[in-house]
């Protein structure tokens, strides 16, 4: 990690007290039927709230909670290419990934460390099949995402709420992506995990413990990112993926409905129309 | 990944041909193309591995060094990943032009080996809470020529196998604990990396998808999928890349390959480390002289 | 007063050749009665067909000064050659020109005697004569090094310059030339004016600049590298990728030190009409030729700054379809009449100069002389695809050994790889051992 040159960092070696508290007791996952920590039955989800268009200076603007999970995304775009050895005859799309420093359990650097910037590819892969690169040649596409709150499934949020922004903001996409994740932990495959739910190496249990996250076009049925940690075998991980799937699915007419909303009110808003 | 430009032409004569189960070179789908690993090149490293895949060549120098654990895992070693696209490949990786795929690999080699059963960290170390042996695995990039990320790890784990790092005897002495480092060069402590994971790409070109792509197959793929796969058949870490997506069915088709394939690799890699290792020092090295 | 000096160098044909020259050792092999202290002699021996006259030639000469001491040789040889070329020790035929600072006439005498006379003949008489050279040469240096210091520029030139044109034959010369090595003296008779490509003059002397081969033409003298990027000619065929579609003209990939450019005005237009080219043409640039797109064309021109100007006015020219490209050496290219070949196995080779090799399957007669626009996206059979698959192997081993490619060559590689499955053909024991095959063949059958 490059050293923040530019800032007044803190004390260099900082350990977070949560360090020297006891670990917590391994989530006994075993039986199916086991109510999770909130309430939740394994195949719910948390209730999302999807609102567009906050971020006024934006093309288009998204923000999304799931319950805990608070992601805010900005794009800004289509705008000519800076550097002109960069033209290409398709459109490019960048994006920047970034926790804020209060958003997680422990607290985070300034600068976008590995995780952030692996999450930043793994994003715009996941959008890159949605939208229509060629209607906006020589032109890039920024899109910025901030997480201002992390409870679990980040990445999902961040995708959905990415490709409504990006909707909003009136780029040409074949279909919107939406992001769901998984933590598979024995036979028992928990939809939506927030923090405390999710992978994490420290847990003892070694096969069959991780996560997987999957962004899906629904219309198409086009899986356009996917992304799994921890050792799997190969069945769960097929059958964590079509639970995904259909949480997918299930989730679109939400984001659909939060769109519609908004063209609605802009419509009413606007005297001339 | 460095752009090669094809002709629509050439391209639709390259995935016509994956289709048919018979590639530019004649090799089937899952076939790999020449692989020559050797270890133990560099001196000044606890561990070290060259590979040749064709045209892409990497060298790996794993070094061991004491430090601090993590706080979160007091009784666990360290392994850090850091990978280096050196401009020697290819002139587009000059200057900054690397990074973002140096990190790319570096990310996915640090996500395929996080799973506690790949390496025994706990082994790595030496006081609880205070000191450990942090592996430091760095990838360096000499030639690029198509399937980088498998040749990386295939690198790496001959790498990790070939360390050897120093027994250390622990003493307890009024609350102050001393170390020391055996002087024996023969008295070393080896990683044992049988359950460690190699990472398959499948790369989907056509309705089909291939293994060990060429340069020229890359070009004309639009989406990837990695897979960190170990011995046993698990998935470690599972990473789509590319600006294409994936028809869901194909995704399970592509995860069957991909354990087939890394299980075999793995195997065969075992071996071959295994006989390389019983001929020990006496091997006439070829390094980098062809 | 001299260096040891060594040379561990693969010869345009992949051998090892090692040579070592130490100043006190006089490791002649074959005749060298001399007591000299001051030099060694490598013979090489280059056995081959009887039917040839003219092949082989060892040239040598030694660079010889007070100071320092520098070991040239020549040899031609076939581009083919016997497999003991392990051996050091060689009987050759040979003859020198010997280029003294101070010019003695009888010795000029002398040796335009022999020129003459070993011309005419053959290797019964080298040992004689070069015996007898010998001495003189010795000798000559003996009393040279005792009356002066200053340094003595010797060349040994080959008289009998066989290049492809005359002989119809390709002959590899390996000249250990290195750059800074003084290799010319102005000689009353004998003066190098001139001085081409890989050389620069100073202080009235020559200079090589690249390491590589010596080729003289009457006054002028240049030196070609072993391994360069391509370097046009007019009439030369190449194949080359598009980079950019710019204002009535393309900018071509051709693997040389600048980019080709194809004129708009120098494509036919589609159904073959012959008029001037309007602003509706420059339009539908794109629809042609586009950014990735492969066309097989002629070099017009070279300009000034060694950029070349394509032409695809003839038929046979024009965008490439279904195939694949390889990409080696340009000096591995033969120059021949065609670069067309349609092998016997159904595949289509077009061997560019430049070093861009495209393998395709072998199209009907109709559709042969369209100039590339119209295109087939049809999938290729399978059994012309294995024959590109292993033509293309065969095509890359050959390259990996630096054995000179043209349809003969690739043809009996692919001959000789039929008992291996295609894809083994990369693996280097597999490789090795058909290379070996062809090669034995391409010399036993004598093949041009």
């Amino acid at each position: 990690m490059p050293a923040d040159s530019r800032r007044i960092n803190g004390p260099e070696k900082s350990i977070s007290p949560y360090a020297f508290s006891k670990p917590c007791k391994d989530i006994k996952i075993t039986e199916p039927s086991l109510q999770r920590k909130d309430g939740r039955n394994p195949d719910n989800i948390r209730p999302i709230f999807l609102k567009t268009g906050l971020i006024t200076q934006a093309q288009g603007s998204a923000y999304i909670e799931q319950d805990g999970t608070k992601v805010i995304c900005s794009v800004y775009g289509p705008r000519a290419v800076i550097r002109k050895e960069e033209f290409s005859m398709q459109g490019q799309l960048t994006c920047d990934f970034k926790f804020t420093t209060f958003s997680c359990h422990n607290r985070r650097q300034y600068q976008q460390d590995a995780e952030e910037k692996d999450f930043s590819v793994q994003l715009l892969e996941a959008l890159e099949p949605a939208v229509l690169l060629h209607k906006f040649p020589k032109a890039q596409v920024n899109i910025m995402v901030t997480v201002l709150q992390n409870d679990g499934s980040v990445l999902a949020a961040s995708v959905t709420c990415a490709s409504v922004a990006l909707a909003d903001a009136g780029i040409e996409m074949y279909d919107l992506v939406i992001g769901s994740s998984a933590r598979i932990s024995g036979a028992t495959i928990l939809m939506d995990p927030c923090a405390t739910e999710e992978y994490s190496d420290k847990d003892s249990a070694h096969v069959n413990n991780g996560s997987v996250t999957v962004g899906l076009m629904p219309s198409l049925n086009q899986i356009s990112a996917v992304t799994s940690k921890g050792e799997l075998e190969f069945e769960h991980l097929n059958k964590a993926m079509k639970h995904c799937v259909s949480m997918c699915v299930d989730l679109y007419p939400v984001c659909q409905q939060a769109l519609a909303v908004a063209m609605e009110t802009r419509i009413n808003a606007d005297p001339k129309t | 990944m460095a752009e090669i430009h094809l002709s629509d032409a050439e391209k639709t004569f390259i995935i016509h041909g994956v289709q048919d189960n018979l590639r530019e070179d004649g090799r089937g789908c899952e076939d790999y193309r020449h692989l020559e690993i050797e270890t133990g090149l560099v001196s000044n490293t606890s561990g070290s591995a060259k590979i040749r895949l064709a045209n892409t060549e990497i060298l790996v120098g794993v070094k061991a060094e004491l430090g601090e654990p993590y706080p979160e895992k007091p009784d666990k070693g360290r392994l850090e990943f850091f990978v280096d696209c050196s401009a020697n490949a290819t002139p587009e990786f000059e200057g900054r032009g690397g990074e973002e795929l140096a990190t790319e690999l570096s990310s996915m080699l640090a996500r395929a080996y996080q799973c506690p059963s790949c390496l025994d960290l706990r082994k790595l170390s030496v006081v609880e809470g205070k000191q450990c042996w942090i592996i430091y695995v760095d990838v360096l990039v000499l030639e690029y020529g198509g399937n980088l990320f498998d040749a990386a790890s295939i690198a790496v784990k001959a790498a990790l196998f070939n360390t050897s790092i120093p027994t250390l005897t622990v003493s307890h002495d009024e609350g102050h604990v001393e170390i020391d480092l055996s002087d024996d060069p023969y008295d070393v402590q080896r990683i044992e990396v049988t359950a460690a994971p190699c990472i398959v790409t499948l790369s989907k070109l056509g309705h089909s998808h291939v293994v060990d792509a060429s340069s020229k197959e890359e070009a004309c793929c639009l989406a990837r999928l990695m897979l960190g796969v170990t011995e046993k058949g698990t998935v470690t870490a599972m990473k789509k890349e590319g600006s294409g997506s994936l028809d869901t069915s194909s995704v399970e088709d592509m995860l069957q390959t991909g354990r087939r394939v890394g299980q075999a690799l793995n195997k065969s890699l075992m071996e071959v480390l295994m006989s390389d290792d019983k001929v020990g020092k006496k091997q006439h090295l070829t390094g980098f002289l062809r | 007063m001299g260096l040891a000096v060594t040379y561990v160098t693969k010869n345009i044909h992949g051998m090892g050749i090692y040579w070592s020259c130490n100043a006190a050792t006089a490791t002649a092999t074959t005749t060298t009665t001399t007591t000299t202290t001051t030099t060694t002699t490598r013979y090489y021996y280059h056995h081959h067909h009887h039917h040839h006259h003219h092949h082989v030639y060892y040239y040598y000469f030694y660079y010889y000064c007070h100071y320092y001491y520098y070991f040239y040789h020549y040899y031609y040889y076939y581009y083919y050659y016997h497999y003991y070329y392990y051996y050091y020790y060689y009987y050759y035929y040979f003859y020198y020109y010997f280029y003294y600072y101070y010019y003695y006439f009888c010795y000029y005498y002398y040796y335009y005697y022999y020129y003459y006379y070993y011309y005419y003949n053959y290797y019964y008489y080298y040992y004689y004569y070069y015996y007898y050279y010998y001495y003189y040469y010795y000798y000559y240096y003996y009393y040279y090094t005792t009356t002066t210091t200053t340094t003595i520029h010797t060349t040994i030139q080959t008289l009998e310059h066989l290049s492809e044109t005359r002989s119809g034959l390709m002959m590899k010369k390996i000249l250990k030339v290195t750059p800074q090595t003084p290799e010319t003296d102005k000689d009353d008779l004998f003066t190098f004016e001139y001085e081409g490509h890989g050389t620069f003059m100073e202080d009235g002397k020559h200079f090589a600049s690249v390491a590589g081969v010596v080729e003289r033409v009457n006054k002028l003298i240049c030196v070609t590298p072993i391994k360069t990027r391509y370097n046009g000619e007019v009439g030369d065929i190449v194949v080359g990728r598009i980079l950019e579609v710019g204002m009535k003209r393309w900018k071509v990939d051709t693997h040389s030190k600048l980019d080709s450019v194809l004129m708009l005005s120098s494509v036919n237009l589609p159904g073959g009409e012959l008029r001037r080219r309007s602003e509706e043409d420059e339009k539908l640039m794109r629809h042609y030729l586009k950014e990735g797109d492969l066309i097989s064309a002629e070099v017009q021109s070279v300009f000034s700054d060694g950029s070349l100007s394509l032409h695809t006015r003839s038929l046979k020219y024009g965008k490439l379809g279904q195939g694949t490209l390889y990409q080696v050496s340009p000096s591995l290219i033969k120059r021949r009449k065609t670069h067309f070949h349609n092998l016997p196995c159904g595949a289509t080779v077009i061997l560019g100069n430049n070093g861009y090799v495209w393998i395709c399957p072998t199209e009907g007669d109709v559709t042969e002389q369209s100039g590339g626009y119209e295109q087939n996206f049809e999938p290729v059979v399978r059994a012309d695809r294995e024959v590109i698959a292993r033509l293309g192997n065969c095509l890359l081993a050959l390259a990996d050994h630096k054995m000179m490619l043209f349809d003969t060559s690739i043809l009996y590689t692919y001959e000789a790889s039929q008992k291996f499955p295609v894809k083994d053909i990369m693996k280097p024991e597999v490789m090795t051992e058909i290379i070996d095959l062809a090669r034995q063949r391409l010399e036993r059958e004598g093949a041009t």
